[in-house]
């Protein structure tokens, strides 16, 4: 409690779910009720009822990206959806920039869509009467901005995600990649605070898709928006994400940074996604190192920086005779690493 | 019952289906006296025989013991169905069977999940009762009973087997005498009596007709517009005031203007061959005719069609509701619209343009709801998150991604108002169809092919058009100084000005009273026909008699059937035939003269030798070779030696000579 007097406002969470609850069928809120917060998914499937979301409880900070990750029919895309309000929550709380969404009206809805959403949609979703241009510039006109405004600011989006010269082509003549692209620059027109997006790169080819994520790294970096990203890629999870949030039928199993999820799988099923995960990839050096002092071996003249990720020092690492110190910020050592740890992350018992 | 109408739309688009058949069955009907069938009623309530109202309390006992209720028989509307009660055991089960059924239906579905028991359900659903006992009673005791003795009571009495009669009383009641109002006539300076459905619908045949004659005035020129907004006292005394016809010059030079600015070279190109063509056949004003009517049709039956898919896209139960409508709508053929049209609204090219618009109407409705279905559901989601409140989403959104259908909807209302042109001037409407009637009663082939061809020509060009207008792109990069952005505009001003100077100079220029520069009448353009009418005369001069043995064949094989049919008819007891049947039997048409005939034909031959004597003597021969001794064009001009396009025009001219003696003698 007295954390949550001393909060900050620069800390205050841009996205708060409070149990959300979203049940498909008819009866839903009045078995909802009776069963008390405790939904079990089998039963309510025999009352003729289906669970997407149950039981959603998490926060996204500013600038923070978050990653839902789940099977089809896991209940992330719902549960975007609850959040986006494209679809109404059976029960629960979600607050935006401390805002009460589910009190909204559809006016304020408007409002809120217009200036903090963005939305980008795994098949692109793009209007097929419009140009590049004017799918792009489509969220600024709805807005009620000017014509000559709207183009302007689109033709920055269309540099930004490199489509120039493409600006007078319809959807239909551009590839997958391009026309999210598009889609891309068309959340992005109206410089949302909050950016979801469904699944973007899944119905792109591995190539293409790479390419992709690469390029939304880079927007990232320069726009640092909030982010809420639905994909059932794990791999893809563990590349982008800040926090990963793991959904099975509904519930969040784990919700917790890529490196605590692969050491420490909060469940049976999460345990399953992360076996076949390549640690070296994902952990940084921190996750790893021991404490300070834990050897008396003489250290080597090699430092390496504590958010390292190990794959990137493996081979410096292990060239060395001696274990290596580790930094942070600060240039401070805050620990140690032996090249036996770095053998047990590469190679060690990942049959067990 | 609402909710189970509600869950089997079937039964209620059947039922819907029904009353409009029958509705539309009987406008076609004959007409009898609405007001015996009320009367009846009236009288007796005032004759005291019945009560003139019952209490709430005392109807329901009535109908439980098996009479009805007095302001029951006392609703006109009502006795048309002829309800009858009946609380005979039989009755009484089924009324039980009802409320039971009605009860179980609601435990089970209401309880489908919870699994409450009966019991518990209903304490807490008791109150259902006061619903379900008064809908079993109503059910078993009176709809029942009046529907069993609609359909094996006596066929006299029930009314149901009448109800196109009671139909067509019913449309001729609420036209002429329900709802009567007092509406002010200008013309006789008085208020005089008239009925408010027939004032709506006149109201409403006024402001199309008024539409359409603004268009055809704008195109054709007159006077009426000026009127509308004036009257005619102020337009006989000012002269001037008549609008002048756009010279077709000007027309037609805008519609090249238009299809190059709306699709490039290959639409100016179409525009100028319709147009040119229209105008050198001579077909300018009934084209223009024609055009003012579909102008006003087409964009009336677009935005009806649109707003109607639009609202069914919407709404389940209006979709529901009006599937059944557009099923009849599109299987009726397109001649039974025709009468109801004719009883709501008159007789002209506003009651054309009405049954027009009910058959254009149709498939732009299921177009649009169809396109509107096929929208992906994250396209619409992408508009949702993009801001879009509900006019955006449909307008910005919705429409234009259904365009593809949409723009199919458009192109079948243009064609089926182009299409509906002919079938609409039987009821009015001038124009190219009024003409291609008149021409084909005629045997006019070539001008009726001269007149289909104008009706094509305008259809595809309005349907491209369309099309090319719908995608039509915007450049927003384009900085164009004044005249460059309105070029058209300013390209349309001189056309018109140039256009209109040489109609001017057009009036120096033809001596002979016609100025082909701003229209050329019907009589004075080129015309195939002569081409045309001689192919048909070929065809009959050369299979004359194969073609007469076939037309014989036919009629005596109908004439010994329908003879068959009489005599079966005489055979069966209960039939009488009339002195009316014997002569319609009789009078069956049959190719072989009587000796009345003969000599008929006789003094007529003589009459008509006397006045083909009157013709110079190079027609009588022509005229003596070809239909006395019934000689060929070709044998003909081998006999005369002339070329054969030369005896053509001559037996045609002496025809043409024959005709006007044989008018101004006879």
């Amino acid at each position: 409690m007295s954390s949550d007097t001393t909060i900050s406002p620069s800390s205050h969470p841009v996205i708060k779910c409070d149990s959300v609850y979203k049940i498909f069928g008819e009866n839903a809120k009045k078995l909802l009720q009776e069963a008390n917060g405790q939904v079990d998914a089998q039963e309510f499937q025999d009352a003729g009822c289906v669970v997407g979301v149950n039981s959603a409880s998490f926060e996204v900070q500013r600038g923070e990206m978050l990653v839902v990750m789940g099977l089809s029919g896991s209940g992330k895309s719902t549960l975007l959806r609850c959040i986006s309000r494209l679809t109404d929550t059976t029960a629960g709380k979600i607050y935006i920039d401390g805002e009460d969404l589910l009190s909204l009206n559809s006016k304020e809805l408007i409002e809120l869509r217009r200036n903090k959403m963005g939305m980008v949609f795994q098949s692109f979703a793009l209007l097929p009467h419009k140009t590049v241009l004017e799918n792009i510039a489509f969220p600024l006109q709805v807005k009620g901005n000017s014509t000559s405004d709207s183009m302007k600011r689109a033709m920055e989006m269309v540099e930004l995600v490199g489509l120039t010269g493409r600006e007078n082509y319809f959807p239909r003549e551009l590839s997958g990649g391009q026309q999210q692209r598009v889609g891309i620059a068309r959340s992005l027109a109206v410089e949302p605070d909050i950016w979801f997006l469904d699944e973007p790169f899944s119905a792109l080819d591995p190539l293409i898709r790479k390419e992709m994520q690469d390029e939304f790294l880079r927007l990232q970096g320069v726009l640092n928006k909030t982010i809420l990203f639905v994909t059932h890629d794990f791999d893809e999870a563990l590349r982008l994400a800040d926090r990963i949030a793991i959904m099975k039928d509904g519930i969040i199993e784990q919700l917790d940074t890529p490196a605590n999820i692969v050491l420490n799988p909060a469940t049976e099923y999460v345990r399953k996604f992360t076996e076949e995960v390549p640690r070296e990839k994902v952990l940084k050096i921190e996750s790893v190192m021991d404490p300070v002092g834990s050897t008396d071996e003489e250290l080597s003249k090699l430092q390496v920086s504590k958010d390292a990720i190990i794959e990137t020092v493996a081979e410096a690492v292990l060239s060395e005779q001696k274990p290596v110190a580790v930094l942070d910020e600060n240039n401070k050592v805050v620990g140690v690493l032996n090249c036996s740890t770095i053998i047990h992350v590469l190679f060690g018992d990942r049959s067990s | 019952m609402m909710d189970y109408l509600k869950n089997n739309p079937k039964l209620v688009q059947f039922g819907i289906v029904l009353i409009v058949f029958f509705i539309l069955m009987s406008m076609t009907g004959e007409y009898k006296d609405i007001i015996l069938l009320r009367d009846g009623f009236a009288n007796k309530v005032n004759s005291g025989e019945i009560d003139a109202i019952a209490s709430f309390s005392d109807s329901f006992r009535m109908i439980l013991s098996g009479q009805l209720p007095p302001q029951l028989i006392r609703l006109p509307e009502l006795n048309f169905f002829n309800p009858v009660t009946n609380t005979s055991i039989l009755f009484k089960l089924i009324a039980l069977v009802t409320i039971l059924g009605l009860l179980f239906r609601n435990y089970f579905t209401t309880t489908k999940i919870t699994r409450d028991l009966p019991i518990d359900w209903f304490k807490e659903n008791w109150t259902k009762l006061f619903v379900y006992i008064p809908a079993g009673v109503i059910v078993g005791f009176l709809i029942l009973p009046t529907l069993m003795n609609w359909f094996f009571g006596d066929i006299t009495t029930s009314s149901f087997w009448s109800m196109n009669q009671i139909i067509n009383d019913s449309a001729e009641f609420v036209m002429y005498e329900w709802w009567p109002v007092e509406i002010y006539d200008p013309e006789i300076e008085d208020y005089d009596d008239s009925a408010m459905i027939k004032e709506i619908t006149r109201g409403f045949s006024r402001s199309i007709l008024f539409a359409i004659e603004f268009i055809r005035e704008i195109l054709l020129g007159g006077i009426k517009t000026i009127v509308a907004f004036t009257s005619w006292d102020w337009s006989d005394a000012n002269e001037w005031a008549v609008w002048p016809a756009l010279p077709w010059t000007v027309v037609s030079a805008s519609a090249i203007m238009i299809g190059y600015y709306l699709s490039g070279r290959g639409l100016a190109i179409l525009a100028a061959f319709s147009t040119i063509y229209i105008s050198v056949f001579g077909q300018w004003e009934p084209s223009m005719e024609t055009l003012s009517f579909v102008l006003v049709a087409a964009p009336v039956s677009f935005i009806l069609g649109l707003g109607f898919g639009v609202w069914a896209y919407k709404s389940k139960t209006t979709e529901t509701v009006l599937m059944p409508l557009l099923n009849v709508a599109q299987t009726m053929p397109h001649f039974s619209y025709l009468v109801p049209v004719m009883v709501f609204f008159g007789v002209g090219d506003h009651a054309g343009a009405i049954a027009t618009i009910i058959f254009a109407t149709p498939p732009m409705i299921r177009l649009t709801l169809l396109g509107l279905k096929k929208v992906s559901p994250e396209v619409l989601d992408a508009g949702m998150m993009s801001g879009c409140n509900n006019y955006q989403l449909m307008s910005k959104v919705l429409i234009p991604t259904a365009r593809r259908d949409i723009l199919i909807g458009v192109n079948q209302v243009i064609m089926q108002c182009l299409a509906m042109a002919v079938i609409a001037s039987f009821i009015g409407a001038k124009g190219l169809g009024f003409n291609l009637l008149l021409a084909l009663n005629q045997l006019k082939i070539g001008q009726a092919l001269e007149l289909g061809i104008c009706i094509v020509l305008i259809a595809v060009f309005l349907d491209k058009l369309s099309l090319a207008w719908a995608n039509k792109q915007t450049d927003y990069f384009a900085d164009l100084p004044f005249i460059e952005r309105h070029k058209y505009a300013v390209s349309f001003a001189i056309i018109l000005v140039v256009g209109s100077l040489l109609a001017i100079l057009g009036t120096f220029l033809f001596k002979d009273g016609i100025n082909y520069l701003y229209m050329i009448p019907h009589n004075k353009g080129y015309t195939s026909q002569l081409f045309w009418q001689s192919g048909v005369d070929w065809i009959w001069d050369t299979f004359f008699f194969s073609l007469q043995g076939f037309n014989t064949w036919l009629i005596a094989i109908a004439k010994n059937v329908h003879i068959d049919i009489l005599r079966k008819k005489k055979a069966s007891f209960f039939i009488e035939i009339s002195d009316n049947d014997d002569y319609r039997a009789y009078n069956v048409a049959d190719s072989t003269p009587s000796a009345e005939d003969k000599l008929i034909t006789e003094q007529n031959l003589s009459q008509l030798l006397q006045y083909i004597k009157e013709l110079k003597p190079h027609y009588q021969e022509v005229i003596q070779l070809r239909y006395f001794q019934e000689l060929s064009y070709q044998e003909i001009a081998n006999q005369l030696n002339e070329p054969l396009s030369n005896v053509k025009v001559k037996i045609l001219r002496s025809k043409k000579l024959l005709a006007e003696i044989i008018q101004t003698r006879g």
